[in-house]
């Protein structure tokens, strides 16, 4: 392109353009015609970027979801390969108590335990939570010895069978009397009922008996899983020579609970 | 031919995706403009026509008949004369006048779309949009012109 002709051209095509523009060239109808038949030619193009960029979008959002699934998926597997650990442990453990029990002539099965459910219905008046009285008695074949517990613990025993009721002495009673372990120890005491405190009778000085340590009573026969009497209050040397005084704080709050189990004895 | 397909991919490019990004349109990176620049970096004087069809075709798109036609020529005659007056060159006898004439023509289609229209704008995406241009530049220069020379 020769010198003049590049500028005039040039220069012409600026001016025109500038013209147009400020003309406002586009608003005339026949030119609109023309920019929307040139719209209808790149329309396919934008649908195909919305396309595009809408089948990204979702495929960034279903590989970001993977990418969590798969972060979960690792600390999910991290987890159980822990408790398949925990659960290997758990099983050798109990391998080993049912040997240890099988050595000392202990069980863990303990049988299906025969009981009702009952409803306090009296307090004792003088305050000393010494009995209880509980709904059911001959009418429901409770009998005279029947364990009184709650979930976890000792309520008492049925002492006397009414007709419909039964009066049941709690661990605060003088009464009161089973065989009794402290802790995991296997050496068995006889526990007596006191107010306020329990005694644990027959210690001997050489005995670990600690401050603080839970009280069970068991089953001498072995049917009937430990409970929970109370905790060691006070241990000190008594006036007999060869054992301990040992006093309980029972566990039981007659006064708080309203239904407890009444677990048979002898079916 | 080989131009003819690249100038028609750059405008599709430009149409569809990068007016469509930056708002208002016009504000951004002109990928055409950067494309003729190139042509009249290596063809010299002959690219004003396609300057001349570039910026009629965009023109065709918008509401705005004659703002693409004057700034994507006064662009490239400016550069073209800015860079006959070189005696020699290099990415910076390139790189200057393209970045000079793509500001300069960003400026002048602000002012001119605000003597028309009221509308808000970032300067910051202005000035990344330029930037984006002159990184377009360095890589059409060191990909393609560089290897033509």
């Amino acid at each position: 392109m020769t010198g003049k002709r590049f500028h005039t051209i040039s220069l012409l095509v600026i001016v025109f353009g500038l013209l147009l523009f400020f003309t406002e060239f586009s608003r005339f109808s026949y030119v609109r015609e023309i920019t929307k038949f040139v719209n209808t030619l790149i329309a396919p193009f934008l649908e195909f970027k919305d396309q595009t960029i809408r089948e990204l979008q979702e495929e960034l959002r279903a590989y970001l979801h993977f990418v969590d699934t798969e972060k979960e998926n690792i600390k999910l597997r991290r987890r159980l390969n822990s408790l398949m650990l925990t659960e290997k442990e758990l099983q050798a453990c109990l391998a080993e108590l049912e040997n240890l029990g099988r050595q000392m002539n202990v069980s863990s099965h303990f049988e299906k335990l025969s009981y009702k459910v009952s409803r306090i219905i009296y307090y004792d008046p003088s305050g000393f939570d010494l009995f209880v009285v509980i709904e059911g008695g001959k009418d429901k074949g409770f009998k005279e010895g029947d364990l009184v517990v709650t979930e976890s613990y000792v309520v008492g025993v049925v002492e006397t069978v009414f007709t419909s009721t039964s009066r049941v002495i709690t661990p605060f009673n003088e009464n009161f009397s089973c065989t009794a372990v402290v802790g995991t120890s296997l050496r068995k005491y006889i526990y007596r009922g006191g107010y306020p405190l329990g005694n644990l009778l027959h210690v001997k000085l050489e005995d670990k008996v600690e401050v603080g340590s839970e009280v069970f009573m068991v089953d001498v026969r072995g049917k009937l899983p430990p409970f929970l009497i109370g905790k060691i209050e006070e241990v000190k040397r008594g006036k007999d020579p060869f054992f301990k005084e040992v006093k309980v704080k029972p566990k039981v709050d007659p006064r708080s609970e309203e239904l407890v189990y009444i677990i048979r004895r002898s079916p | 031919m080989k131009y003819g397909i690249v100038f028609v991919l750059s405008f599709l490019v430009q149409i569809v995706f990068l007016q469509t990004l930056f708002k208002p349109g016009f504000i951004a990176p002109d990928l055409l403009l950067v494309v003729l620049l190139s042509k009249a970096y290596l063809s010299g004087r002959g690219a004003i026509l396609w300057a001349i069809l570039g910026g009629a075709l965009l023109d065709l798109t918008t509401d705005n008949i004659g703002l693409n036609l004057a700034l994507q020529t006064l662009a490239v005659y400016l550069f073209l004369l800015a860079y006959e007056k070189l005696l020699f060159r290099n990415l910076f006898t390139f790189l200057i006048p393209a970045s000079v004439v793509l500001l300069l023509k960003r400026l002048l289609a602000l002012f001119m779309m605000r003597s028309k229209f009221s509308f808000d704008m970032s300067w910051g995406i202005f000035t990344l949009a330029w930037l984006v241009e002159i990184i377009l530049l360095i890589g059409v220069y060191f990909l393609y012109l560089k290897r033509k020379e």
